[in-house]
């Protein structure tokens, strides 16, 4: 049933500066199909937005360095190893096969050219129209994205919209050349809160028209929960944990899920109950610890995370966690403090 | 439909509006400075005719009478006011006989011609190496440019001038040391004017192009496909040129107003010369002439520049 159109398999990406090589993405697996959503989330710098750049290739090479792995792009005919290209031969995939909505429309935007304008460039270099229909169809994307006189917005430079309109002409373009895979990284943090609502609702029904495959890149648990069919969490340049919506929120298995889980309000929460947090920083990506990366910041942390790196265990069929404590040979047995089942067992416990 | 009003007749009439505002702060401004220097340039110890030329005081007395210059000074300021607005600076004291208009009607085109090349040549000269240098950043290219630009800047013009005479005019026998001919004898001089022009806006455009490259619609650009050389020259450049747009403004008019040293080293007969002299030989009238003609260059190719500004940067907002 479902296509599969991306394959990202052990990536490794580099940044190499004047002080050493930062480890940014350490062997990033994940898929996507059409018509699927995938989130991403994790904490400032684990390299969730360098990993989606990568598969555009937008990130500046050097410093950038794609250290090993694979990213096959595969959709009908086509077929390609995005990590083999050249400069020149990604061009006809950027914007076409993948395109990307950014988080700061203001910024993202060029400020002294119409927005319209920049739509319209992005379609004649992909495809062979006349200028005119060009227009038509950015003025067509416009109307779509929901803004309320396209017409007037095609003539607009960015500085004139609001933050709300900035973005919706941001997803028009990238919307422009009709993308397999859209790429949106923080699309709603610069926005209001009702804004973002509106724009997260108009992003999944263009996916659904468009039958996009999608990859959503947040801190934000609310907009997972709101857009992904799966989740992968990142924790220092590497997917932590990996599943279905339900596996992440009802079942957790990794503690760095937990923790994130574990900071965020619920409405089940108990008055007066504290928010937790995550002690501690991650790990400094110019020497990546040997074993687990979370080790340190672990309340469950033993001596196997300390020495050696766990591996992937599978949790279930899609959902699996890069955890000791899954091992069988594991003394412990750790209860998740998160999820909607602690919470249903909890009630049930309650009402014994 | 509240988009649209940007573009319609509305913001016409506010750009008339702010056209004609800007107009009346800069007849004041040339009023202002036309005031200031009237009564400065009386403080100056001394009178025209002692000396420019040493008669005897009774001569020198009768030439004031002459020339009105007895009187006392709020008459006299009212008399200049009264032909600044027909536009005549009087009559030069020290070179009888000249009038102030004439000097600048002769003069001031040589001057402008330079100054017109040097910017048509530095320029476009400098802006291109500081893209390329900002392109091509670390590489041999790039240190090369720094390292010229930053000599050309130590150097003074007269050192530069000399030594372009003794390598293209006495060794090369390329062009003409000095004087005013033909087109030839235009290009040392144009070079040494615009050497200034192409180290400055070769260092501003370069590091423009450095700070625009880490913008984010660069990215969003990459993305959407485009190639290297679009990117840059549509979005890039394109951002990057808009501040060197203001400075422009004084550029040009400190330009135009002649190099008295440049022009003295090549003997071109232009303006600089004059601001020089007159200010030495107390000629009053001279001096002032120039200073207001200066005044109202400068503020003109200033207001030139902001109305410029307001076209290419949709940003600055007039009215």
């Amino acid at each position: 049933m479902s296509e599969r159109l991306l394959t990202v398999k052990d990536l490794r990406v580099s940044f190499m500066t004047a002080s050493g090589e930062v480890q940014a993405v350490r062997g990033v697996d994940f898929t996507l199909d059409r018509g699927e959503t995938l989130a991403i989330v994790g904490e400032s710098g684990c390299g969730k937005s360098v990993t989606i750049q990568t598969v555009m290739r937008l990130n500046p090479e050097p410093p950038a360095l794609i250290r090993g792995g694979s990213i096959l792009y595969e959709n009908g005919s086509v077929k390609a190893e995005i990590t083999r290209l050249s400069d020149r031969e990604m061009r006809a995939y950027r914007g076409k096969a993948f395109s990307m909505i950014f988080q700061d429309a203001m910024t993202s935007l060029n400020p002294t050219t119409r927005v319209g304008r920049q739509i319209v460039e992005g379609i004649l270099h992909h495809e062979n129209v006349s200028r005119a229909e060009a227009k038509a169809r950015a003025i067509q994307l416009l109307g779509k994205t929901g803004l309320p006189s396209p017409e007037s917005v095609y003539g607009c430079y960015p500085h004139t919209l609001s933050g709300g309109q900035r973005q919706r002409a941001m997803i028009a373009l990238a919307l422009a050349s009709n993308p397999s895979i859209l790429f949106a990284d923080e699309p709603t943090t610069a926005l209001d809160v009702t804004i973002q609502a509106q724009i997260l609702s108009l992003m999944s029904d263009i996916q659904k028209e468009n039958h996009m495959a999608m990859i959503f890149i947040t801190h934000n648990l609310g907009v997972v929960a709101k857009m992904a069919d799966r989740v992968a969490v990142m924790y220092a340049g590497q997917i932590v944990e990996s599943g279905t919506l339900r596996d992440i929120f009802y079942t957790p298995r990794h503690p760095y899920t937990w923790g994130l889980l574990g900071s965020i309000p619920s409405l089940r929460m108990d008055l007066g109950t504290r928010l937790s947090s995550i002690p501690g920083t991650p790990p400094d990506l110019f020497a990546p610890p040997r074993g687990c990366a979370f080790a340190a910041r672990c309340p469950y942390c033993m001596q196997a995370c300390l020495s050696e790196d766990p591996g992937f265990y599978q949790v279930d069929a899609g959902h699996r966690a890069r955890c000791w404590l899954l091992d069988r040979r594991c003394p412990r047995e750790v209860e998740a403090p998160v999820g909607r089942d602690r919470t249903v067992r909890k009630a049930e416990r309650e009402a014994e | 439909m509240s988009l649209l009003s940007s573009v319609s007749w509305k913001g016409w009439d506010s750009m008339l509006r702010y056209i004609l505002r800007r107009f009346l702060i800069s007849l004041a401004t040339v009023w202002m400075i036309a005031t200031i220097c009237f009564f400065l340039i009386r403080m100056l110890p001394g009178n025209p005719f002692i000396v420019a030329n040493p008669l005897d005081m009774t001569n020198a007395e009768r030439l004031m009478d002459y020339y009105g210059l007895s009187d006392p000074l709020w008459q006299q300021y009212v008399r200049f006011l009264g032909n600044l607005v027909h536009l005549d600076f009087g009559y030069s004291l020290a070179h009888p006989g000249r009038s102030v208009n004439d000097v600048i009607i002769q003069y001031f085109p040589v001057t402008a011609q330079l100054a017109v090349q040097a910017i048509l040549f530095g320029i476009p000269t400098g802006i291109l190496l500081g893209i390329l240098s900002a392109y091509r950043r670390g590489s041999g290219l790039d240190y090369g440019t720094q390292m010229l630009t930053i000599l050309t800047t130590a150097i003074p013009s007269y050192v530069l001038a000399a030594l372009l005479q003794l390598l293209f005019s006495v060794q090369l026998h390329w062009f003409p040391a000095s004087g005013w001919k033909n087109f030839s004898y235009t290009i040392l001089p144009t070079i040494c004017l615009s050497l200034g022009l192409i180290a400055g806006y070769c260092r501003f455009m370069r590091t423009l192009m450095l700070e625009v490259g880490q913008q984010d619609y660069l990215r969003t650009a990459k993305a959407k496909g485009l190639s290297n050389i679009r990117i840059i020259v549509f979005h890039q450049i394109r951002n990057a040129i808009l501040p060197l747009v203001t400075n422009l403004g004084l550029e040009i008019a400190g330009l135009l107003m002649g190099s008295y040293v440049i022009e003295k080293i090549f003997s071109v007969p232009g303006l600089g010369k004059y601001f020089v002299t007159s200010i030495n030989e107390l000629d009053y009238t001279m001096a002032l002439g120039l200073v207001v003609f200066q005044a109202v260059v400068v503020v003109a190719a200033n207001f030139l520049v902001d109305l410029l500004y307001g076209i290419v940067d949709p940003r600055v907002k007039v009215a």
